[in-house]
């Protein structure tokens, strides 16, 4: 008998996307995100203490339609992470592990870290009109 | 590092196709995984159409019914069909489950029947368990008790100690907790994943076992026990309903109680 | 072909298999175990499906006699009387072990000791449990005690054949196929244990998994072993319909008729005040699906031939406390229990008869050993609930000791060289027409369902000899499939052989037992007689046919007038 290398079964290509994981995955992405926007927190700070000519073009960079996108997805990224973040340390505690649960308290991060996301911008742009 | 993608060998083409439901009034369609090792071939999808009205309910009825009318080759595991074995668990419309308890009737569309997920496929359905029963011994499932247990009779438990061990000792090993679980996937070789993890907090959680440190210390480990992300696909996948991204959040919780 | 030696080779995957080769290795720590087992691992056989429970004789108010006259009298008297009393005095040491040592935790009383209740025909509360799920407690626990130990386990490999020396006497091998690699394996081996689980699936409605085929009875009716007491099949009275689904005739446990359950004709009425009005749906399980076949077939059955079985009267609260994993099983298939009749048929589930044994598990050839329900004798005409676990467990446990003994005492005989090719000639087959031996396989479990199933007679049990006959040629006339591995085609082709060879010697005692006892029912001979107070052992004729011929009971512990009187039952 030939001895065939044996294939794998598919895995990421046929698993259904369902919240646990999607969510899960999330998670990940807003903190590589928050890694990347500390990135552009400090670029605006050194910026900042360059003088004001570098001020001004960061400025002007994040007043662009690319750069408020950026704080967005940050703003949100921001906000995702930590409401997911409270999440786990409830799990850490040992609660919330019944599926229902599960489902409700990661509907409620979505919902919760939408509207602060949303919630921020909208006072941000009442108090200063813009960055 | 994860691989998010097939090896080559593993890239899945498309089969052959019969239709074998002319005329019926509630023709189904499966497409089904299918890897020969004789042929040589990559794995491919079989597309079958049978008529639903002249087979059982459940999708192993439907399996059943193709390998005995249609490709007697088709191959998958069975033994007790009625959810208490575990032999059929196989990846049903994107989700792990057990083809014996699985209503044909709830997916929508078309049935799509793989193998459990990120496994070596040996044919057809059927996938290579043995790492998963490997690890499942490595924690130990038996009980370890020092003291002898009282003359000519059964060590006593209580009810309430008793029913602490409900949700745990149902777990039929079916595998379709571990391979729902991406951080399994990609590091199955260290991490112990859900099933065999959830069968080592059985016996940390029983009154009668007394080697809970030493259980604990053998998975204090970066990876053993710490892989787990609590993703709960496990427990959504579970075809018993059981919890084992709780019980492993118990293990975790035990070993910070113990520092 | 593979070779592959070994001192004692355990062909079977169940609860009697596991706890052999426990014990085995534990007699005998030298020696090399192998375990071949039909399907995964664990998962295969019977053994894990028990719901029901396990009895023995735990509290001080029973006794060793009284559950022993239970198994008798349950037995219809014919019984093995010193296998019968085995099983009742070791069943507390196995159940001590399994808990102490292996640590399985079946329910509790207040006291924190073993919970036990009474499942039908018992005189007290013995039957040990887990919910309703015992098995998957049991099993879990033997396997990891087989995981433990240094014992090689070839999962999902069949035995085809055992391997005889020239004498024709003695086992001295057995030869497996590798189901997925569709490698033969020839293992040369002092010893050989049976216990594949019997040949319940013969039968169209069958609660048995469905990987049992009665390999390990046509391995050793082939070989030339004695079998007693064939004629004996039990079928439970509540096996659930689910028409066209291979969920059709899964048990739906004693205990909900224990509790209250009533059992219904299609005009709603209570039928077993017709056949037993005193114990009604309490009667025993023989009884009881006896009175739904002729419910049906007086065409008072449900459209799918079935009668109903009525529990919303007990409750919801209580039917899940009780039985969630029956009430779980209904909601699949879409009936609940608390607001739904769930339609049932008597479903063929336990095989009393089986390859003939000695006290320790000797079968009549040398170097060979059977276990579970692959041995036939303890249960006589008729099993009691509770009973068919505790017979795997206790004998499970005495064949891997007396094997051990038998492996480290005993010399290896040589396989004769004409014999293992006789067999390997046998898997080329000689036919040349392309067919479905599945086709034939469910030809064959219809006939017996129809003709050697609940209801019996000795014109039904004559066309069954010729119709088995006609389906043999017809199977042997088929091209044997080429391709060995990962073929389900050719094991439907070895599974249908085996079961013809069960049929045939379930027929032949059929034939002879005129009359009717335990299990067994014969609508010209509904009476029980006393000239039948004898079992019916056989062996393969050299025309491939059973020769079957009475023994009397030995009445070593009892006589049957020390047990007139009928069975009490707890209230």
């Amino acid at each position: 008998m030939v001895q065939v290398e044996r294939p794998l079964s598919p895995h990421l290509q046929v698993y259904k996307p369902q919240l646990t994981s999607v969510l899960s995955i999330l998670h990940r992405v807003t903190g590589v995100a928050l890694g990347a926007g500390a990135l552009l927190l400090a670029w605006w700070l050194v910026a900042a203490a360059y003088g004001p000519g570098q001020f001004e073009t960061v400025q002007a960079f994040m007043a662009s339609w690319l750069g408020r996108l950026l704080l967005f997805g940050f703003t949100f990224s921001l906000f995702y992470h930590l409401c997911n973040g409270i999440r786990h340390l409830f799990w850490d505690a040992g609660w919330g592990f019944e599926l229902k649960t599960v489902y409700a308290s990661g509907w409620l991060v979505v919902v919760a870290s939408l509207g602060l996301t949303a919630a921020s911008w909208i006072a941000g742009y009442a108090g200063g009109g813009g960055p | 590092m994860a691989g998010f993608t097939l090896p080559a060998n593993s890239k899945v083409g498309t089969g052959k196709m019969t239709d074998s439901a002319a005329g019926a009034s509630r023709p189904g369609t499966f497409r089904i995984y299918r890897w020969n090792p004789d042929d040589g071939d990559n794995p491919a999808i079989d597309t079958f159409v049978i008529d639903l009205d002249r087979c059982g309910p459940m999708v192993l009825d439907a399996l059943i019914t193709i390998k005995n009318e249609i490709d007697p080759t088709l191959t998958f595991r069975r033994s007790c069909r009625e959810g208490v074995c575990g032999s059929c668990a196989m990846n049903i419309d994107g989700v792990n489950t057990l083809a014996c308890t699985k209503a044909t009737a709830e997916v929508k569309g078309d049935v799509r029947v793989y193998p459990l997920p990120h496994l070596p496929v040996i044919k057809d359905l059927v996938g290579d368990m043995s790492m998963f029963y490997a690890q499942y011994a490595s924690v130990t499932p038996w009980l370890r008790a020092g003291s002898p247990p009282p003359e000519g009779r059964e060590r006593l438990q209580s009810r309430e100690d008793r029913a602490g061990l409900d949700g745990l000792w149902e777990c039929v090993l079916c595998a379709c907790c571990s391979t729902s679980c991406p951080s399994y996937w990609w590091n199955g070789e260290r991490y112990l994943g859900p099933a065999a993890l959830l069968q080592a907090y059985r016996w940390i959680a029983d009154s009668r076992d007394e080697a809970t440190g030493e259980r604990l210390d053998a998975l204090e480990d970066p990876f053993r026990l710490y892989r787990c992300h609590t993703i709960m696909n496990c427990t959504k996948a579970c075809p018993k309903n059981l919890n084992p991204a709780k019980a492993i959040a118990e293990i975790k919780k035990t070993m910070l109680d113990r520092r | 072909m593979q070779s592959m030696t070994c001192d004692i080779l355990i062909i079977g995957g169940g609860g009697g298999a596991l706890y052999a080769a426990i014990h085995a290795r534990d007699a005998a720590p030298g020696l090399d175990i192998v375990v071949a087992s039909k399907g995964l691992f664990g998962k295969s056989g019977c053994t894990r499906m028990v719901q029901g429970g396990y009895n023995a004789v735990l509290h001080e108010d029973d006794s060793f006699d009284r559950h022993y006259d239970d198994t008798i009298r349950g037995g219809g008297l014919i019984n093995d009387q010193e296998l019968a009393w085995t099983l009742v005095t070791q069943a507390p040491e196995r159940v001590f072990e399994m808990e102490n040592a292996f640590g399985c935790v079946f329910d509790r009383d207040a006291d924190g000791a073993i919970h036990q209740r009474a499942l039908a025909g018992q005189s007290f509360n013995r039957t040990i449990h887990r919910g309703d799920l015992t098995g998957i407690e049991i099993v879990g626990r033997l396997a990891e005690q087989v995981l433990v130990r240094d014992i090689e386990l070839l999962d999902e490999v069949r035995g085809v054949d055992l391997l005889l020396d020239a004498s024709g006497r003695a086992v001295a091998g057995a030869l497996l196929l590798d189901l997925h690699s569709g490698e033969l394996i020839a293992v040369h081996t002092t010893a050989v244990l049976l216990a594949t689980g019997g040949a319940a699936p013969l039968y169209r409605i069958t609660a048995a998994s469905l990987e049992k085929s009665g390999d390990g009875l046509a391995m050793a009716y082939r070989a030339g072993a004695e079998f007693v007491d064939m004629e004996m099949m039990q079928f439970h009275p509540t096996g659930l319909i689910v028409d066209g689904s291979l969920m059709n005739g899964t048990v739906l446990e004693e205990g909900l008729r224990g509790a209250g359950g009533h059992l219904l004709n299609a005009g709603r009425e209570r039928y077993m005040a017709r056949y037993d009005p005193e114990k009604m749906e309490r009667s025993t399980r023989d009884r009881v699906s006896r009175s739904g076949m002729m419910e049906v077939r007086a065409g008072r059955g449900t459209a799918s031939g079935g009668v109903y079985l009525d529990v919303r009267h007990l409750g919801k609260e209580f039917l899940l406390e009780s039985s969630p994993g029956m009430y779980a099983r209904c909601l699949t298939v879409g009936a609940d229990m608390a607001t739904d009749l769930i339609e049932v048929t008597p479903t063929a589930h336990f095989q009393m008869g089986g390859i003939r044994i000695d006290a320790d598990c000797r079968a009549t050839l040398e170097g060979l050993f059977a276990a579970g329900e692959d041995a036939g004798g303890v249960h006589g005409a008729n099993r009691l609930g509770g009973n068919g676990v505790a017979e795997s467990m206790v004998f499970g446990a005495i064949a891997g000791e007396s094997i051990a003994r038998h492996a480290t005492e005993g010399t290896r005989a040589s396989i004769d060289r004409d014999r293992l090719d006789a067999a390997r000639t046998r898997l080329e087959g000689s036919g040349g027409i392309t067919g479905r031996p599945f086709e034939l396989k469910k030809r064959l479990r219809a006939l017996a369902w129809d003709r050697l199933g609940v209801l019996r007679d000795a014109n039904g049990l004559t066309r069954a000899a010729g119709e088995i006959d006609a389906i043999e040629d017809e199977l042997g006339a088929l091209a044997m499939p080429t391709r060995r591995g990962g073929n389900p085609d050719l094991q439907e082709r070895l599974d249908a052989e085996n079961l013809i060879d069960v049929a045939r010697l379930i027929g032949a005692a059929a034939e002879l037992r005129e009359e009717s006892r335990g299990s067994h029912f014969r609508e010209d001979f509904p009476d029980s007689d006393d000239r039948f107070l004898v079992n019916f052992v056989q062996r393969r004729g050299a025309d491939g046919k059973p020769r079957t011929e009475p023994r009397s009971v030995a009445f070593t512990r009892r006589t049957p007038e020390a047990l007139q009187g009928d069975i009490l039952i707890p209230a």
